[in-house]
């Protein structure tokens, strides 16, 4: 299971859309995660949408997975 | 058995021990990808900043294959790559302005090769980070570009190998030719890791479902498929009686 995971939309200059999924794992919180996935999304925007930005950004799946923590097997 | 990336967050993070990050280098892989719409990276050394080694080797979303890096690409502009069938993908660099881009569809029996390709793709700074596998890292912790569908190994050579040595290993598979320096051939078919059998370099595999190992259609021997007429042995057989004795009957063997 992805940590954050979003769905990202960028704009091209022909007027066409790139939609992707863009995954964010190293941030502590969703709003963090957002500014990252942003950030990085607008510094690759050549990559995706020759230099256009970003036009959406939706958040498809925003829970951390956590740590199971589990039971000492009984001696 | 080839690894199924689900193409939404599937990804491999793996050591870097040996990887090459100066030229020559050739990498190649065996893909089936389920989609040639969007960006789709096999193959990516480091991550995507400045000041570091990183290069890559993707499919874009136009069905081309891209040789990037330093964060740069630089598209093969003959082929296409096509949905869902089994293709052999690699690209060869002499060094940074020399490569060849190479591409052999084992279902249409298409082969592309460019040599034209002379833009400058340096690779610049020395290994940072670990190896991505089915994503492109766009900054730390931040994947995207991730594959859709099969992937069945994965090979880089620390030379650059002749148009000779990349169709030997479209004949006889990776090992064929010349021992690469790294060899992920995905035949683990259990557990969460794969290894690099060259160089060991294990590979953690994240999002994955359970069991991604899918004993799915792989190529056979292209010529085996092929549509040309191919000359088989045939058996010879005695006549039957009532033939003049030293005639041979050919079976429908072959035919």
């Amino acid at each position: 299971m992805a940590d954050y995971l979003f769905q990202f939309t960028v704009l091209r200059s022909d007027g066409s859309t790139y939609v992707a999924t863009i995954d964010v794992t190293n941030s502590k919180s969703l709003a963090q995660a957002t500014v990252d996935a942003n950030d990085a999304i607008s510094r690759n925007a050549d990559r995706y949408g020759d230099g256009k930005s970003i036009t959406s950004l939706s958040v498809l799946q925003a829970t951390r997975p956590t740590i199971g923590i589990v039971d000492a097997p009984a001696l | 058995m080839p690894l199924l990336f689900d193409g939404i967050d599937d990804r491999i993070n793996a050591a870097n021990t040996g990887i090459p990050v100066a030229y020559p280098i050739t990498a190649m892989a065996l893909v089936r990808p389920g989609s040639v719409s969007v960006y789709q990276s096999i193959f990516q050394v480091d991550r995507a900043r400045s000041g570091n080694g990183e290069w890559h080797l993707e499919i874009t979303d136009t069905g081309k294959v891209e040789w990037g890096a330093n964060n740069s690409g630089t598209l093969s502009v003959t082929g296409s790559i096509s949905a869902n069938q089994w293709q052999l993908i690699g690209v060869a660099n002499a060094s940074a302005t020399a490569r060849r881009f190479f591409s052999w569809n084992y279902e249409t029996l298409t082969l592309a090769i460019n040599e034209s390709d002379t833009t400058s793709r340096p690779i610049s700074g020395s290994l940072a980070d670990d190896v991505k596998i089915g994503t492109f890292e766009l900054a730390d912790g931040v994947y995207a570009d991730f594959f859709t569908g099969h992937i069945n190994w994965i090979a880089i050579w620390n030379v650059n190998l002749d148009l000779d040595g990349m169709m030997a290993v479209q004949y006889l598979g990776p090992l064929a030719v010349r021992r690469p320096t790294h060899f992920w051939p995905f035949w683990e078919n259990t557990g969460t890791t794969v290894q690099d059998i060259i160089n060991g370099n294990t590979g953690t595999m994240t999002n994955f479902p359970a069991s991604p190992w899918e004993a799915t259609s792989l190529p056979g021997p292209w010529w085996a498929r092929s549509p040309h007429r191919v000359i088989r042995r045939q058996a010879a057989v005695p006549p039957p009686a009532g033939l003049p004795t030293g005639q041979m009957m050919r079976t429908g063997v072959g035919r």
